[in-house]
């Protein structure tokens, strides 16, 4: 079931290029002045790599994943997968949500089976890998259960495996650990960085959280309040695979730290720039 | 294991007490039999004419559970196209609404006129008394469907019928189950109501005779039957209902033979 070398070596990277995207807020229809989510914004995510998207909330991060998903078509700009043109077209990235989204009449193993069986793979076939999935990442005994009646942290590990299972290339994470405990959070992290190191998984996360940026990425993109633009992009140099212990080491530190400032920076220019908004209509 | 005890042994204390209060109010408050007849009296009456009452149960019971079936049929059809069309739901649902504000019992002759003394138009009328639960749970529960996982079967191009059946239908199916545990009593409702307008079979038919001969006793005993009835009806479909829904009582899925994905 693993990737072997040369599958990984074929690991096409994800690139969005100038997407410029904006809504008609529903109140002001009648005067229809749109309110622009992001111009020109462009980013990719090379093979193998895991980026990551901080910005203030409301900055437009679940929506730029909805376009890269193919649920949204942006007003400009194209998504690209490889040489692929995927813009609007939903069903080639991996894309697992805040909430697990398990559907609760399937037991965990249904569920991880759930895409396999869309696209009408043997049953047979698909079990025996679903199977294999969750006793590698530690879901094995638990198969049988119905989602009520699991953790929290194992729901959304039943949510990877199904995401996993389809074969992407490139997963889409939007918050997916939010309202996660601390430490169910730490395991969490430890645990998705061994599956997509063991499938050379592409990775591009959305969390509003400095601390689970920097543990997780290669880089970690920060994101300006509306419209969005990338104002800072911080490498984030820690070798891979990564244990947790890392968080206390003073490269950490400062690496949270660079984001952090970004963040603030943003925060500050958004801030000021509404100050502005302010004094022109008077 | 105290709480099952006391699920028990409630019910049955509760209607013992009831009988007993019953017993006790003919006995000493002097009630004569042909207004309100003892429990016991019931029991015998019934008993003695159990040949009569259990064949016209069972012709009560065909009309209840074919007006049922046609009541399902219909509400799962009409509840989808509410759901998912919006011009039927725009034009429909006023009309079922309006149609609902109608007691059955004024339309019923009307049906008898149309189609004779037959059973089917007692099915007819008790299909009209219990549709409007079914197909309004069914409605609701198709559109119940989370937007997250609209897009999941988005992302995993699941096809129309795909969706139907692993998305919507299963997000439906316990609403319905609350639909028809409405629609049940109503059925008994309609089924009797059917049988007041024009019949010569029937529990319903039985209880209009034996008032109109103030055979007191036997129409309690009809009554009681008929409730009777009602129990095992929605027993059943809490069966059904636990049979259906595995998720909602069970944390563990039971059978360990493959079947069929839903």
């Amino acid at each position: 079931m693993g990737m072997s070398p040369s599958e990984v070596g074929r690991r096409q990277p994800l690139s969005a290029v100038a997407l410029t995207h904006s809504y008609f807020s529903r109140r002001s229809s009648r005067s229809a002045v749109p309110t622009s989510v992001f111009e020109h914004l462009s980013l990719d995510v090379g093979p193998g790599e895991i980026v990551s998207v901080v910005g203030p909330s409301g900055c437009g991060k679940s929506t730029l994943l909805s376009i890269l998903a193919g649920i949204l078509v942006p007003a400009q700009g194209r998504v690209r997968l490889g040489d692929r043109d995927i813009t609007g077209q939903p069903g080639h990235l991996g894309y697992v949500m805040q909430v697990d989204q398990l559907l609760p009449w399937r037991t965990a193993l249904d569920n991880v089976a759930l895409g396999q069986e869309i696209r009408g793979d043997s049953r047979r076939n698909t079990l025996l890998r679903a199977r294999a999935l969750m006793q590698r990442f530690g879901l094995g005994g638990f198969e049988h259960h119905y989602p009520h009646a699991l953790s929290g942290g194992m729901r959304q590990r039943v949510g990877f495996l199904r995401t996993v299972l389809c074969d992407w290339q490139v997963l889409l994470l939007d918050e997916p650990f939010r309202g996660v405990d601390a430490l169910t959070k730490s395991h969490l992290h430890e645990w998705l960085l061994t599956l997509c190191g063991e499938f050379g998984l592409s990775v591009l996360l959305v969390t509003h959280d400095p601390d689970e940026a920097v543990f997780l990425s290669d880089r970690v993109l920060v994101l300006s309040d509306r419209p969005a633009a990338i104002i800072g992009e911080v490498t984030v140099g820690l070798s891979r695979p990564r244990s947790y212990e890392v968080i206390a080491s003073p490269e950490f530190a400062v690496l949270k730290h660079h984001v952090l400032a970004l963040l603030w920076q943003s925060e500050r220019a958004a801030s000021q720039a509404e100050v502005q908004a302010i004094r022109m209509q008077r | 294991m105290k709480a099952r005890f006391l699920a028990v042994l409630l019910p049955v204390a509760v209607i013992a007490a009831a009988l007993i209060a019953w017993d006790a109010l003919v006995r000493f408050g002097h009630v004569a039999s042909y207004l309100l007849p003892k429990p016991s009296v019931v029991v015998r009456q019934g008993y003695q004419s159990r040949a009569l009452l259990l064949d016209n149960l069972q012709v009560t019971v065909e009309e209840i559970l074919g007006g049922l079936a046609v009541a399902v049929t219909v509400g799962i059809l009409l509840g989808a196209a509410i759901a998912f069309s919006t011009v039927v739901r725009r034009s429909v649902l006023p009309l079922l609404i309006a149609w609902k504000a109608v007691p059955t019992i004024a339309i019923a002759p009307l049906i008898i006129i149309w189609f004779g003394y037959s059973t089917m138009p007692k099915v007819v009328i008790t299909a009209l008394t219990c549709f409007f639960p079914v197909t309004i749970s069914v409605a609701d529960g198709l559109r119940s469907v989370e937007d997250g996982r609209t897009i999941l079967f988005r992302t995993l191009k699941a096809n129309r019928r795909q969706r139907l059946a692993k998305l919507y239908l299963p997000t439906a199916l316990p609403q319905l189950f609350t639909g028809l545990k409405i629609a049940a009593p109503l059925a008994i409702i309609g089924a009797t109501i059917s049988e007041w307008t024009g019949a010569d079979r029937g529990l319903g038919y039985l209880i209009l005779t034996d008032t109109s001969t103030l055979n007191t006793e036997r129409v309690f005993a009809e009554v009681a039957l008929l409730s009777v009835a009602g129990i095992l009806l929605y027993g059943l479909i809490l069966l059904l209902e636990w049979m259906a829904l595995p998720w909602r009582t069970r944390t563990v899925r039971s059978s360990r033979r493959p079947r069929p994905l839903r």
